[in-house]
């Protein structure tokens, strides 16, 4: 297939992007630094192209769907929200640095939905149950707000290690125009958990209409349901915390980690530990 | 009543209940016992939790609710206090706001000025009447809009953005509020099941909860079922009931529903949730042939029926239909699937004369079984399967409070993150031949982005200040 030559490509230029980031954390060098940028563009081309073509090709079968509906296309398509909500956040606040974090995770997550044995690539057709329009708003909104706290979380982690740093120096870095400065750090960890907490809320919205629509019931307990809901109870903590009573900087970022762990168990696993509804997601 | 601290109880309990720190305990108590409920199984049988627990964990368990955990009394009551803090700290505002706006429309003096966060200041050599228009386009640029006041020495110009952003607060609460209130609605409504053969009609469906039967008002029919597969899979595509809604035994709609697309009808919703077939219900046709005859005559039956061949007082029973006939290890017979993989019958045949005798058959094995000696030979001719539809029944009140409700808290949400009252002041005083001018301005939240807005706004009055005229 085609299309899955493509997402080959995808996945050796993140890797590739993914190297580069680290060494430009030590080049630190513009020219360098622009390149890289195109190269990111230059894989989300390919990707879309690739995505694009696997739903062509699943019309070709007869199948018809949008690539949301197994854990191959689930992990490519998050990938791909993921790089185009890093962009984001790299052309508004003009640094790079947050590649580094992002990308390993991309890298891993197009790597392993390619190579791995659990993994399978087949399109397949669509059980009865996802045969909805909603199945595209429902997932998609989620993976945005997953791909938001990602950034989220990497912008946390640069933000302890450089508070760290600090501490350990005693004095504030010079801002040497390279590394992001503390403030604008934690200005990215709060807008992006701001944006992903939105879409998550949405995301569990659309979910409710669609399972009204299919199952009966708009909130069943389910364990992915329940894990989703979790993880929005969490992030609704953090911003409460910090609007009322001024959560920031550090205490922030460790509640933003957390917050990503249990992303993390929601997108995966609530599928190997747990079982439920979702249980074909 | 009064304590140490000079407060009464209930203000100690009022200033509790309002707490944002009860709010974050809440919904972190919440998510921990969510966990908990992901982890035990809900609802699932005896049987499955004997399987998983030791007895006496499985008695704790049973005892302290952890087994219907979304139903126990705790889990109840922490939704309660969950509500009672969000109405609590969402009437406590009130006054804030309140006091905000009306504070809204008072110019603040100098000093006050110049206690903001963004505040800059400059010295104009000159301000001849023509920059008024300037001052209010550069302020316009900013938010939009932009009014003039005249004090008693100076001269306000000001504008201001969003102030409806602190009703963010409100809708997000209320929304809150409406999903709750919808939740607790939709308790009124039931969700049941039914179960139609093709052709049989019924009025009735069994609640989950209760196992008791719920009388719809009206009968539902299902006229047929179908199942579809992929080509290239053998995966279902689609599941399709044909079902017709009669009042006092007239028709008044057909539906063909499936998954995804149910039979709505006097706010009670009808989804295709599962199907089968009953063994017992299969028309089969079977072939009998006597010992030493070329002659084989056919015979319409369902299980359990009985028939004498023709001719003879030979008697035969149809014993057990199976559709997907498979041994154990110990030989018992049982169906691997619901599914017609391998469909077989069980024949008793009792003769007039000598031993009665029981054999299989199968419709896709002819030949096996088929013992020399007996007296007649059957053949598995063709069946019918007769299928029945799964119907989910859901009668929810409730479910469009709850849409509204969260539309209600996306809006709120949206305002919140994404709109921020943000105002500004240029005050500009006349002071020993020179003109004192003060820009400051205040944001209720993201103040980074503001503040960064506001450098770029002070850099255009400072030039509009410089030009020369």
């Amino acid at each position: 297939m085609l299309s899955s030559t493509f997402l080959g490509i995808t996945t050796f230029t993140y890797l590739l992007c993914m190297t580069l980031y680290f060494s430009y954390l030590f080049f630190r060098n513009k020219t360098f630094g622009k390149i890289l940028t195109i190269l990111v563009f230059f894989g989300l081309a390919v990707h879309t192209i690739g995505l694009g073509l696997r739903w062509y090709e699943s019309y070709e079968i007869g199948y018809g769907h949008i690539p949301l509906s197994n854990l191959y296309e689930a992990l490519v398509s998050l990938s791909w929200t993921t790089v185009i909500f890093y962009l984001v956040i790299e052309f508004r606040y003009k640094i790079r640095q947050l590649g580094s974090l992002v990308f390993p995770f991309i890298s891993i997550a197009m790597a392993y939905a390619s190579l791995s044995p659990n993994v399978n690539s087949e399109i397949q057709p669509l059980i009865p149950a996802l045969q909805s329009n909603w199945l595209t708003y429902h997932v998609l909104t989620c993976f945005l707000g997953y791909s938001a706290f990602a950034v989220s979380f990497g912008a946390s982690i640069v933000y302890l290690a450089k508070s760290k740093k600090e501490a350990t120096k005693k004095v504030q870095e010079p801002a040497d125009g390279f590394m992001p400065s503390l403030d604008t750090l934690d200005d990215i960890i709060y807008k992006s958990i701001a944006i992903g907490f939105l879409l998550l809320g949405i995301g569990i919205i659309t979910g409710a209409i669609w399972a009204n629509y299919a199952w009966g019931s708009y909130w069943s307990w389910d364990p992915k349901e329940t894990w989703s809901l979790i993880t929005w109870l969490i992030y609704a903590a953090f911003i409460h915390a910090r609007i009322t009573r001024g959560w920031r900087g550090k205490r922030a970022a460790v509640i933003s980690i957390i917050g990503f762990c249990c992303v993390l168990f929601t997108f995966l696993g609530v599928n190997y530990l747990l079982s439920g509804l979702h249980s074909y997601a | 009543m009064a304590n140490k601290s000079g407060k009464t109880i209930f203000a100690r309990i009022w200033g509790f209940l309002i707490s944002v720190r009860l709010t974050i305990i809440l919904l972190i108590g919440l998510s921990a016992v969510c966990i908990i409920g992901t982890v035990v199984p809900q609802n699932a049988s005896t049987h499955e939790y004997q399987r998983i627990y030791s007895p006496s964990t499985y008695s704790f368990l049973k005892n302290a609710g952890f087994l219907d955990m979304y139903n126990a009394w705790w889990f109840t009551l922490l939704m309660g206090a969950f509500t009672v803090n969000l109405i609590a700290c969402t009437l406590n505002r009130i006054p804030r706001t309140r006091k905000r706006m009306s504070r809204a429309n008072t110019l603040p003096d100098r000093a006050s000025l110049e206690s903001m966060a963004c505040c800059t200041k400059f010295t104009f050599k000159q301000n001849p009447p023509e920059k008024k228009q300037h001052f209010i386009d550069a302020l316009k640029g900013f938010l939009g809009n932009a009014k003039e006041q005249t004090a008693e020495t100076c001269t306000y110009y000001s504008a201001e953005k969003g102030s409806f952003s602190y009703f963010a607060f409100y809708l997000t609460h209320l929304g809150v509020l409406i999903i709750i209130a919808g939740t607790l609605l939709g308790t009124l409504g039931f969700q049941g099941y039914m179960q139609l053969y093709e052709g049989e009609q019924s009025g009735t469906a069994i609640v989950r909860k209760t196992r008791e039967t719920q009388i719809l008002g009206f009968d539902i029919r299902c006229d047929k079922f179908e199942v579809t597969f992929y080509d290239r899979a053998r995966m279902p595509k689609d599941y399709k009931s044909t079902l017709t809604v009669l009042e006092d035994g007239e028709e008044v709609l057909t539906k063909i529903i499936e998954v995804n697309d149910p039979l709505i009808y006097k706010g009670m919703y009808f989804y295709q949730s599962s199907y089968g077939m009953s063994p017992n219900k299969a028309k089969l046709t079977l072939g009998v042939t006597a010992q030493g005859s070329e002659k084989s005559m056919h015979q319409h039956v369902t299980t359990g029926e009985r028939f004498t061949i023709e001719g003879t007082q030979d008697v035969v029973q149809v014993g057990r239909f199976i559709p997907d006939f498979s041994m154990d290890g110990k030989g018992h017979v049982f169906s691997r699937s619901d599914q017609p993989n391998n469909p077989a019958v069980q024949m008793q045949v009792t003769p007039a004369e000598g031993k009665p005798y029981t054999t299989w058959i199968f419709a896709k094995f002819p030949d096996v079984h088929q013992k020399p000696g007996q007296k007649y030979t059957f053949a598995f001719l063709q069946f019918q399967p007769v299928y029945y539809t799964g119907l989910q029944v859901t009668k929810d009140p409730g479910v469009w409070t709850v849409w509204i409700g969260c539309f209600v808290m996306l809006l709120g949400m949206y305002m919140a993150f994404f709109m921020s009252h943000r105002r500004i002041w240029l005050r500009i005083e006349e002071k020993d031949g020179y003109w004192e001018a003060v820009l400051a301005g205040t944001v209720n939240r993201n103040p980074i982005d503001f503040s960064k807005d506001f450098s770029k706004l002070s850099e255009q009055i400072r030039t509009i200040g410089k030009e020369k005229c």
